[in-house]
Order: structure tokens, then C-alpha cells, then sequence
């Protein structure tokens, strides 16, 4: 199938950034061997819907190598266009382009059904959605879908309970090799990193409050403290702020740390998190950035309705001038900072998100014909698959258990 | 002043130059120098003075430059391109000529101007006065010197003038180690928990960069020729090799104070990612600029060079500390008069600054 891209001649900068990428992705490649050995990808065609960047081209790669067809799909605002060139040399179809309208986007997706799939690598689970709504009849072939992201995930388990979902969908998301890794060394550090690249803060002394202290928030607190930051966290769970304070933070309500703050990150994932009412009571100058992020986390409309002047300094820098007269900086547009302004999650991290992804499509074409429809969770024998490969390309060995050991677990009582 | 009418016709209706923008710009981001140096700058103790200035010419030197000329000094700058990001060095050099500064090109900032005071890098100035224009080495009143390297040439030259050894103050190893890690991120998108890193140097700012390298999950090895370094950076946590074990395992390696050469190249792993932070040298023949270098040891090994050596743009607070410092070395040998000889840097100067800082975040020293 021919590929629709915007710039073909600039494959040469997309294959250098891929194989870049390449070298820090053992986890991948080691999956990518076995699937190769196990000759079940040999002509069967597998549909990618991926943020195109040089990490994800690494998947698709990966699966065309073990044989293959493979097709991709993204939105125009997350393309690459080297990476969607250099793909399309190497013999994927990219259906992707930057300049892409949505009717463009919608009709790639629909090609790409049409081709008739056997797998699915799904990314917000809008293109299950969409086959379920305009092409029911692709997916009466189709061995069955993964899913990699929490919000892709909630309309699946809804439509499972209306008894809609017509395919087996694996939930990637949850794999422990991935939200263990990715949400609190990944999104962590590059959120941290993107803030400081836009801000151009100095964080040694400066005080950085973290809203929330699931996995993100304690990747970024972490990360924010290594450099020098007096990091203060705020929480709703007792549990979480038991755990922040035991790591050495201090815990107090964000409306209060709010008044000391130089860099504000929002990691709850929950709209309003930070409302008018913070934006107000902020230091002069600060800093608000969101990591991880859904709409509205920061209150932007409010704070719009609210300020006197609204002007962008930089790109992804925008500064608000409060009726109070103090001035407030939003960090890409109230946007994940990471994803947003910077190159997304580190490369070795999404190593193991995208092996992940991998393991499910074979899974899927292994036992998806015996699997009811439904969000089914990855074998736990895979994950644990993900984690040893991960290991053993790190060259770190880990102890066995002994079999006294195993004679005391299976004692009881 | 001329006359409004004038003023508003020409300065108003011309927009600012790019180099005059980039130097209000990081006007914000030196409070020190912009309120407490500038103060003190009052008491006329530059006036009629000839200052020649040789440094990296960035935005923050920009206005360190504009500072002196309007605290009455006669200035020449030598327009050094600032390491990184290309600099806006040719804007900053044309806003600064148009402020009244001589701005010359020579790569040693020499000039026929003939300084009584001199602020120098790696004494490239003061060195090529000694052995080009010998009349003018021998009017010279003080050196104000701005790296460690420099300060050592310098104690050789044995001067009949006062040269003060202003060293990046203590207060902005942090702001280094913040500006290595993120420029090493950024560049390569790897992931720092988990790396073995090899640091060249435990002086201050190589140990601020271990202790952040630890914290945020990395593992650290020290490769030091100092034995008291040494001792401290093992007490402190953290391993301590030399060259051929430490190197051999690194995923990254960072200069900090000690450097890099090509004897080093066989010990190091294939695709280890090499770094540099301020005073650190990676003595590899590379052009620098942004982005990954690869350097090529055998026909089958390679490393990566981060910026082809260059060290890291430094937050623009931390510009404040080292310029603040500079100007206020500058006013002390202006009227203080110290002996000749290389000596270091009064104290009370490091605390000037440190209080301007402490007051500006609103922090309390204790007196109990």
C-alpha cells in the first residue's frame, strides 16, 4: 500500500534520530528477535496508531522485520515528518502527515482499516472506536486490539459493559513494566527537565510544589530535589501525603504553598487541580506546568477571564497578568510539559513501554481467536518477560529462589 | 539629555537592536548585579578608569559591559563568540558599540587601547600584552582573573600588579550541575536513573553534580588525582577509581575541573556519552555546536560527544553571582589598591554578593 507523507526527501535526518533511538532500545530488539524466530508475524498485517517519533518508529520497524506488513497511522499534530519518511523508505505505509486536516487524519485511519488488519496497536483507543462505529466488518477478521493509555482505556471498559466491544483489547497500560518505569523515571524527569529548558530557572533554593504524589508526582519531586529544589507536596490522600512526608517532603494544602512557590507542577491527572483560587494566591513570577495531564488541570478559562494581560513570551511560555497585578507563567499551554514542549519520556523508558506493545501483538495473534471480547490484562508470564529481557540487556543478574525457599513459601501456615 | 522632541524622534522610533533586547532580557535574572552592584558602582570608584574585558560575549556579559561603561570606566571588550548556542554575540557587540564600548576582534582581545585594569579568561589577554606590548603590560594596575587555569598562568607571569583570582563563587555549583544534566538529557533523550557516571573531578561543582546525580537514581564513580578529593568523595558515598577501571565502565563520563584527552579514548566504553561542565576540558578535535557528536576510537568503537565538548549554557541567575563578582573585584582593585602578586579574592567581596542574594529571596541570616 502507498504511503501518504508530506516530505520524502527527508528520510536521511528521520533514519539518523531512529537509529539514534535504536541503540538505547535493547528490550525492544530482544522481543522483536524472538517474534522474529517465531515466524507468526510472517504476512500478517499489523495497523500502528503512534505518536510518530523516533521511538515509536522503532516498534513499527521491529514488527515489519519479523515479517510484517506493517501500517501507520498519527494524528497531523504528533507527526515527525523525517521519522514518517524514513519509515516509508524502509518499506512501512505511513498514512501521516503534519499538515494533515482532521478529515485527512479520519480517512488515513479508515484506509488503514480497510487494508484489512489482523492486529491493532491502538493509542487513545479512538481508531477501535472509530472501526467499531464505520467498520464493523474489519474487525471480524482482526485478532484483536491493545491499548497503551489510561484514558484510551475507560471508553473500552465502558463499551465491554454495554456488551458493544466486538474484539479481545489488551491492556497494556497496566503492565507493571510500564507504569513503573514510565510514569515515575520518565515522565518524572523529562517533565522537570522540559520545565527548567522553557523557564530557564536556576531550581537550586528555589521552592517547587508538586499537587499530587501518585507515580508521576513522585518522579518529579524526586527529580525537582536532586537539583536543589525545597520541594513542598500537596495531596487528598492520607496515604500518599504519609508517603511524601516520609520521603523527606514537607506536606501542605497547595493553597498555602501556592504563596512560596517558583514552579508549580500539577501531576493529579484531575481537572482543576490548580484553580483560580491558587493562580491567585502564587508568588509573583511563578512557574505552572502540568506532568502526566488532562484539560482544564490548570483552571486556564478562568484564569484568562481573570487577567489583564495575557501574552506569550516565548513559544510554550505564556504570561498572565492577574487583575491583582501579579504576573503567573503557564508552561505549554497547561499541556503534559513533557510531551508538549520537550522529546516525551527518555528513550530507554519507552524501551519497555514498546516491548510491551510488541509482546501484546503477539499474544493477540497467538491466542486472540480463544479470547472472549473484552479489556483483558497482559499475561502477567509477558510482563515479567519484559522486566528479564530488560535486565539481561542491562547485564544485572538477580538471585534465584532456592528451593528451601520455596519449600518455606509453600508451607502456609 | 537632548531635547524631548529629538529623543522621541530618534530613540522611540527606532525599535531596540537584537543585542540590546537580549541584553534587557536577562536584565531581570541579575537582581545582585542589577541592585546591589550597581549601587556601590555609585561612588564613582570606576570613573576615568580604562578597563579592558575579555570574555565569552553572551547577553549577561552584555550588561556587565553596559554596567562599567555607565559607572564612568572607559571600556574595551574583546568580542570573545560566546561557546555555545552561537551566541548573540555579534548583536551583543553592536549593542555595546553603540553604547560607547570599543569592540575589538582579535581572538586575545588585544587592542592599542591601553588598560589600567583588565578582566580576563584563561589570561589570554594579559599574557599577550606581556609578550606583545611589553609599555603596556607594564601600566597595568590589576587583573581580575575568571577561571582557575588562568589564575595558575598568571602566578607564573609572576606580575608587578595585583591580579585577583575570581573564581566562580561556591553558590553556583548547583546552577552548573542543573545546566549539565539538563543539557545531557536533552540532547541524547536517555534516562539518568540507573547510568554509572564517571565524573573527572570532585572539586565544588563536580561534587554538587555527584550529589544530584545520585539523588535523582544515577550511580557515580569519582576519578580524582587528589587524595584529599579523593578521600571525601568516598566518605561521601561514592566510588572511587582510577582512569582505566572508572572509564572502562561509565555510561556517561562528565569533565568537571579535570580533562578529557585522546590517551583516555582506549579505555572507554563503545558508545559512552561524553560531557563537559565549566573548567572541564574534552581535549577531542571536534567542531562544537549543538546536538551529538560521534567520535570514531577504532574502525568498530565509537563514542558520543555532547555540543562537541563545549560546556553547557548556565542558567542566567548563575551569571549573576560571577558578574556581580567580576564588578566588584574590579571596584576593590580600583580602590583598594592590593599588593602585586596573584592573591585570592577578599572575602567580604563573596559576602557582598552572598547577603544581596539572601536578602532578594528573602532570607534571614542568624546572629545568635
Amino acid at each position: 500500500m502507498k504511503s501518504e507523507i508530506r516530505d520524502p526527501s527527508c528520510w536521511q535526518l528521520g533514519a539518523d534520530r531512529i537509529a539514534w533511538a535504536a541503540r538505547w532500545m535493547p528490550a525492544l530488539q530482544a522481543v522483536g528477535d524472538r517474534l522474529t524466530d517465531t515466524g507468526l508475524l510472517r504476512d500478517r498485517t499489523v495497523g500502528l496508531v503512534l505518536t510518530l517519533e523516533p521511538k515509536t518508529a522503532n516498534l513499527a520497524l521491529v514488527l515489519q522485520e519479523a515479517g510484517a506488513r506493517v501500517i501507520v497511522v498519527c494524528p497531523a499534530a504528533a507527526v515527525t515528518d523525517e521519522v514518517a519518511a524514513a519509515l516509508d523508505r524502509r518499506g512501512v505505509t505511513v498514512l501521516a502527515r503534519s499538515d494533515a486536516s482532521a478529515y485527512d487524519d479520519r480517512r488515513f485511519a479508515l484506509r488503514m482499516l480497510d487494508a484489512g488488519l489482523d492486529v491493532l496497536v491502538d493509542d487513545g483507543s479512538e481508531v477501535i472506536r472509530l472501526a467499531h462505529a464505520e467498520r464493523p466488518g474489519s474487525l471480524r477478521n482482526m485478532a484483536g486490539a491493545a491499548e497503551e493509555t489510561t484514558s484510551g482505556l475507560r471508553p473500552l471498559r465502558v463499551m465491554e459493559s454495554r456488551g458493544e466491544l466486538a474484539i479481545p483489547c489488551l491492556a497494556v497500560n497496566d503492565a507493571r513494566s510500564k507504569y513503573l518505569f514510565d510514569n515515575v523515571y520518565g515522565t518524572g524527569q523529562s517533565c522537570v527537565m522540559a520545565a527548567l529548558d522553557l523557564s530557564g530557572l536556576r531550581i537550586a533554593g528555589k521552592v517547587c510544589v508538586v499537587a499530587g504524589y501518585g507515580w508521576v508526582g513522585t518522579g518529579i519531586a524526586r527529580c525537582a530535589h536532586a537539583l536543589g529544589a525545597r520541594v513542598i507536596v500537596s495531596e487528598v490522600n492520607p496515604f500518599q501525603a504519609l508517603r511524601a512526608h516520609h520521603d523527606g517532603f514537607e506536606v501542605r494544602p497547595l493553597i498555602s504553598a501556592c504563596e512560596d512557590a517558583d514552579l508549580v507542577f500539577s501531576a493529579t491527572g484531575i481537572a482543576h487541580t490548580v484553580a483560580l483560587e491558587h493562580l491567585i494566591a502564587m508568588k509573583d513570577c511563578a512557574f505552572v506546568a502540568v506532568g502526566g495531564g488532562v484539560p482544564q488541570e490548570i483552571a486556564l478559562a478562568d484564569l484568562t477571564d481573570s487577567s489583564t494581560e495575557v501574552v506569550s513570551v516565548r513559544k510554550n511560555v505564556t504570561r498572565y497578568t492577574l487583575h491583582t497585578g501579579r504576573v503567573v507563567h503557564i508552561l505549554a499551554d497547561g499541556e503534559c510539559v513533557n510531551c508538549a514542549a520537550a522529546e516525551g519520556n527518555p528513550i530507554e523508558i519507552m524501551d519497555l513501554s514498546l516491548a510491551v506493545q510488541a509482546l501484546a501483538v503477539e499474544h493477540l495473534l497467538r491466542h486472540g481467536a480463544e479470547m472472549r471480547p473484552g479489556v483483558h490484562p497482559l499475561p502477567e508470564a509477558l510482563d515479567e518477560h519484559v522486566a528479564r529481557v530488560k535486565l539481561d540487556a542491562l547485564g544485572i543478574r538477580i538471585d534465584r529462589t532456592t528451593d528451601r525457599q520455596r519449600e518455606f513459601l509453600g508451607r502456609g501456615l | 539629555m537632548p531635547p524631548a522632541s529629538q529623543a522621541g524622534r530618534i530613540a522611540d522610533s527606532s525599535p531596540a537592536s537584537p543585542g540590546e533586547q537580549a541584553i534587557s532580557l536577562v536584565s531581570p535574572d541579575a537582581p545582585i548585579l542589577e541592585s546591589t552592584v550597581r549601587d556601590l558602582l555609585t561612588d564613582g570608584s570606576l570613573s576615568g578608569h580604562r578597563i579592558s574585558m575579555r570574555l565569552p560575549l553572551d547577553a549577561s556579559a552584555g550588561l556587565l559591559a553596559a554596567l562599567l561603561t555607565e559607572s564612568g570606566a572607559e571600556l574595551t571588550v574583546g568580542a570573545v563568540p560566546a561557546t555555545t548556542s552561537a551566541g548573540p554575540a555579534d548583536g551583543i557587540a553592536a549593542a555595546l558599540s553603540a553604547r560607547g564600548v570599543t569592540v575589538c576582534r582579535t581572538r586575545s582581545g588585544l587592542t592599542g587601547s591601553r588598560p589600567d585594569l583588565v578582566i580576563d579568561e584563561r589570561a589570554e589577554l594579559t599574557r599577550a600584552m606581556a609578550a606583545e606590548r611589553p609599555e603596556d603590560f607594564a601600566r597595568i594596575r590589576g587583573v581580575v582573573e575568571c577561571t582557575g587555569p588562568g589564575t595558575a598562568l598568571l602566578r607564573e607571569l609572576d606580575p608587578p600588579f595585583p591580579v585577583l583570582s575570581a573564581d566562580p563563587p561556591s553558590a553556583t555549583h548547583p546552577g552548573i550541575a542543573q545546566a549539565v544534566i539538563q543539557t545531557l538529557l536533552r540532547r541524547t533523550n536517555m534516562v539518568l536513573p540507573g547510568k554509572l557516571v564517571a565524573l573527572l573531578g570532585y572539586g565544588g561543582a563536580g561534587r554538587s553534580l555527584a550529589a544530584a546525580i545520585r539523588a535523582t537514581g544515577g550511580r557515580v564513580v569519582v576519578l580524582e588525582a587528589d587524595p584529599l578529593l579523593a578521600l571525601e568523595a568516598s566518605l561521601e558515598g561514592h566510588r572511587v577509581d582510577d582512569a582505566a577501571e572508572g572509564l572502562s565502565r561509565a555510561d556517561v563520563v562528565i569533565t568537571v575541573g579535570r580533562r578529557l584527552s585522546v590517551r583516555h579514548l582506549p579505555l572507554l566504553k563503545p558508545g559512552a556519552v561524553l560531557a563537559r561542565a565549566g573548567d572541564g576540558e574534552i581535549e577531542l578535535d571536534l567542531p562544537e555546536g549543538e546536538g551529538i557528536m560521534n567520535f570514531r576510537i577504532s574502525p568498530d568503537r565509537e563514542v558520543f560527544v555532547i555540543d562537541g565538548g563545549a560546556p553547557p549554557p548556565y542558567p542566567a541567575e548563575n551569571a549573576d553571582l560571577t558578574l556581580s563578582t567580576i564588578a566588584l573585584a574590579c571596584r576593590h582593585l580600583a580602590t583598594a589598591g592590593p599588593e602585586p602578586g596573584v592573591r585570592e579574592l577578599p572575602r567580604e567581596i563573596h559576602e557582598t554578593v552572598a547577603r544581596a542574594g539572601l536578602t532578594l529571596r528573602g532570607l534571614r541570616l542568624d546572629s545568635l
